[in-house]
This record gives structure tokens, sequence and C-alpha cells, in this order.
């Protein structure tokens, strides 16, 4: 590929001569990577919010009160051995008393008025860090419950469930959402090219007959191509920036109430997004290039 | 009819050109050497511009061998015919600028697109469009000058590049008389120095003044054939 002056010249020439063509589709680049950037952006967040959650996930095992302590022992003990299981902590039924009122101090006076503490001991079940998905969980606390000395195991299976369910939901989303938007932007670009270059029809048959080879009369297009697809991608994620930043600002307060802190994605992720829009610039051009190759 | 030459650097054997069932060009057989200077003449209508269209393939052969300097043009792949039309410096009739682009860059866009040096073009550019008398114009566009200046440009693009063939189609057809007699003495000039000439003309007259062969057509055919 000849890429010199002259291939800039002919290109910003082109762009001159057919600015509304070429605001259009950087527009179209811009709103694409505007619609995936906010999917990805979602689906991050998300990841973000059940990674956190995921760290603090337990099974509580909550065991039979008329069991001896030597058979509480080898519960813990044989729960340890699980593969998936991290480490097993024993919380007497006391010591869930004490910590439960220390978490409801307004309704102190509930627990003033109990004869017998009504909490049997547990065990605090935690999960290996590449374990800690619902089908771990699942099959670990259906494997606890086979215990005699088990009377009942807790983990939180319906919100998980759901919470799961929406990430993968989002992430489906963005990816679909993707490649609808990859598929339309290489047509539109593919379409802009090949106006450019059926506009310029005359001028390239002129080049050919000069001696000027593929290679340098394609070059300008190429260009084009690149500079819809890169200038297009860096407009979107601005835009999305901008976006994402009035409204943290304006909600992060409200959010912060749940614990949750949005991010923008990562810098990887912009990346990716940057190269794949490039890409996209890139194909359009080569596609239609290709086809009037073809029928020139 | 065959002319033989000592050099030939164009070689026509029992060429056709056939459009659907018209026939554009019967039978042409023809040696041009290097250094020559050729003048295709006939009506109009009698294959003046397919005959040089066929040199620098715009139009392919439907019959018979043609070789341009020893290469066989119907073994020349769409990919590899840039290599063939760099041997060429081309005017045409309605002279092909590019009206997007200056004078400078419709005559730069030859060493362009070979991947010069742009201190060089610069440099070979300025020097051709001074001989050819119209460096003054060289940042206007080509529908803003006459139709003797177009052609000068036309000029300066074909010879830029040194190629070893100049065709020209009709350089003087659309000039008055004083832009005539000196495109046709730059492109003598160019001749004297060693580069084949060919050009395709209606004027007796300008054939008259200049010492070359004279091909003749008739209905695609060669009539006459005179050194």
């Amino acid at each position: 590929m000849i890429i010199n002056s002259s291939s800039f010249k002919r290109c910003s020439n082109d762009i001159k001569n057919n600015k509304f063509l070429h605001a259009i589709t950087f527009i179209t680049v811009v709103l694409s990577i505007l619609i995936v950037g906010t999917f990805v952006l979602f689906a991050s967040n998300a990841q973000e919010l059940l990674d956190r959650w995921k760290s603090g996930i337990k099974v509580i095992v909550y065991l039979e009160n008329n069991i001896s302590s030597s058979e509480k022992t080898r519960t813990r003990l044989e729960i340890r051995n699980f593969e998936e299981v991290e480490d097993v902590f024993f919380v007497s039924g006391e010591k869930g008393l004490e910590e439960l009122k220390n978490q409801m101090t307004r309704q102190k006076a509930i627990f003033e008025n109990l004869k017998t503490n009504p909490l049997p001991d547990s065990l605090e079940v935690f999960l290996k860090k590449d374990r800690k998905d619902l089908e771990s969980l699942e099959s670990l606390a259906s494997k606890i419950e086979q215990f005699q000395s088990v009377g009942e195991v807790e983990y939180g299976k319906e919100w998980i469930g759901r919470f799961v369910k929406i990430i993968s939901l989002s992430r489906l989303a963005a990816i679909s959402m993707g490649a609808v938007f990859f598929m339309v932007t290489v047509f539109i670009i593919a379409n802009t090219i090949r106006l450019a270059l059926y506009s310029r029809k005359e001028e390239i048959e002129i080049m050919q007959l000069v001696g000027a080879d593929d290679r340098f009369i394609k070059s300008p297009f190429y260009i084009q191509g690149f500079l819809h697809g890169f200038l297009g991608g860096i407009g979107g994620l601005l835009i999305l920036f901008l976006l994402f930043f009035i409204f943290s600002v304006n909600i992060s307060q409200d959010l912060s109430a749940f614990i949750i802190k949005i991010k923008f994605m990562s810098l990887k992720s912009v990346f990716i997004i940057l190269f794949c829009s490039t890409l996209v610039g890139w194909l359009g051009c080569y596609i239609s290039l290709k086809q009037f190759s073809k029928n020139s | 009819m065959t002319i033989l030459g000592s050099q030939p650097i164009i070689r026509m054997f029992n060429v056709y050109k056939r459009y659907d069932k018209m026939s554009a060009l019967s039978d042409i057989s023809i040696d041009i050497n290097s250094g020559e200077l050729i003048f295709i003449t006939g009506p109009s209508g009698a294959g003046k511009t397919t005959l040089l269209k066929l040199f620098y393939k715009a139009e392919t052969v439907t019959a018979g061998q043609l070789l341009i300097g020893g290469l066989n043009l119907s073994r020349v792949r769409p990919s590899a015919l840039y290599k063939l039309r760099r041997k060429f410096g081309i005017i045409f009739q309605d002279f092909k600028l590019i009206p997007s682009m200056t004078v400078f860059e419709n005559v730069a866009i030859v060493l362009e697109a070979s991947g010069e040096k742009q201190r060089i073009i610069e440099r070979k550019v300025s020097k051709v469009l001074r001989t050819v008398g119209i460096e003054d114009k060289k940042n206007l566009y080509p529908p803003s000058l006459s139709g003797g200046e177009q052609q000068r440009a036309a000029v300066a693009r074909a010879v830029i590049g040194e190629p070893e063939i100049i065709i020209a189609d009709e350089p003087t057809g659309s000039l008055d008389p004083e832009s005539a007699r000196i495109i046709i003495e730059l492109l003598r000039e160019f001749n004297e120095r060693g580069t084949t000439l060919i050009i395709a003309t209606h004027s007796q007259e300008l054939i008259k003044q200049n010492r070359g062969r004279v091909i003749r057509l008739k209905k695609g055919q060669i009539v006459e054939a005179l050194t």
C-alpha cells in the first residue's frame, strides 16, 4: 500500500466534496459505538457488582440441636474437605445471637423477652475464588444437606440466580447489539466508499491510464475508512463518557446507599471498542473496493 | 500490409478488433521502431483511436498478436497493466485532466503513482511546466484554463515520466494554429531525444510539415503506408 501526501490530499479533497455523505457515515459510527458502549458499560458495572457480591458469598449451615460436639467437629472437617470449599468457621448459637443483636439494635426489645436461644449452632462455609458460581453453590448445598447432623442450608439461591440471569442477559444484549451494529456500520461505510468511488470513476480511469496501480488508487479510500472507524469510535466513546459523567454525578449519592459505585469501562474495553470500530471502517472500505475492482 | 523496421518497439501481427459483429480493425500488421515518428491518419471512424487504444490496452485485440517492447499484451494481467502503461505517455483527444486537481497535481500524479520522492516531484513538475509554458498556471484547476493551456498540461503529464512511447490522439484538433505549432514543436523535441512518437491526426498539413512515417487507415484497414 502506497500511502503518501497525495493519498491524504486526495482523501481530504473527497471529504470536502462529499461533506454530507461523510458526515452521515461519521454520525452512524458514533451512534453505533454509543449504543454498543452503553451496553458494555452496563454489563461491566453489573459484572463488577456481581464480583464484589461473590467475594462475600458464603453458605450458612444450621446444625441440628441434639448433636454432640465431636459430631459438629466431624461435620466441619468433612465439609472443609470438599474441593470447592476454601474454609469453614464454626459459629455457636450464642455467638450467632450476639451478632444478630448487634445487627438489629433498634429491635433490642424482642431479644430481651427471649428465655432460650432460638438460634442453633452453625457453620459458615466460604468457597474458593473460582468456584463462587451458582452451580457450585447449588451442588455444595445439596451435598451438605445429605449430612444427618445438618438441619438447614441457606445461601440466597433466588437472589443470586436472578442477578446472574440479569448479567447474562445484559452481556448477551451487548454481544448481539454489537454484532448488529457491526454489520449495519460496515454496510453504511461500504456504501459511502462505493458512492465516493462512483463519483470519482472518471478520475480513477484517468489514473489507471497514466500508470497508477491499484494500491495507489485505493489508498485514499482506505484512509477514509480508517478515519470513519477510528474517529467515529473516539466520538462515540467521548459522548458516552460525557453522558456517564453527568449520570454518575447526579445519581451516585442515591446509589451509594446500596454500596454501589458505578465506574466507566476499563481502558482495555475502550481500546477493544476503538479497535473494533476501526476494523469496521477498514472492512467497509475493503468490501466496496473489492466489488469496485470486480466491476471495473 | 506489413511495414518492417530494424528495431521494433511495437509489433502487430494480423490484428483484428471487433465490437460484437462490427469490425473496427482488420488484419493490421505493423512494426514501429524505437524513436520513430508515426502519423496515423484517415477519415473519422477509420479506426485511428481504436488502434491507439490497443497499444496501451484500453481495448483488447480480438484476434492476432500485439507486442510492446517484446511483451505480448494478451498475456498482461489486469493487475500488472500499470507497468505497461508506464511505458507510455498518452495525450488524449479530450485531454482527460482531473478537474478537482490543480495543473501541478495533474502532472505530479504520474510520479506520485510510481513512488517518487516529493522533493524530486516538485523539481521535475516545475521544470516540465516551464518547458510547456504554463508554469504560472500550476495552481489553477483545468476548467479555468483555455483549450491550448489544457493541451499543454496534458503534454506535460504525458512526458513527465520520461516514457518510451508518446501517443497523441488529435493533439492539435481543438487548438488555434499558434497553440498547435507550440504543442507539435514540444512533441518533436521529445521525439528527437529518442522517444517514439505516434500521432493520430486528420490534419494533412501537420503531416506535410513534419517528416515521419504515415499510416493511412480506412474502414479499419491500412490502405497506405508511406515512409
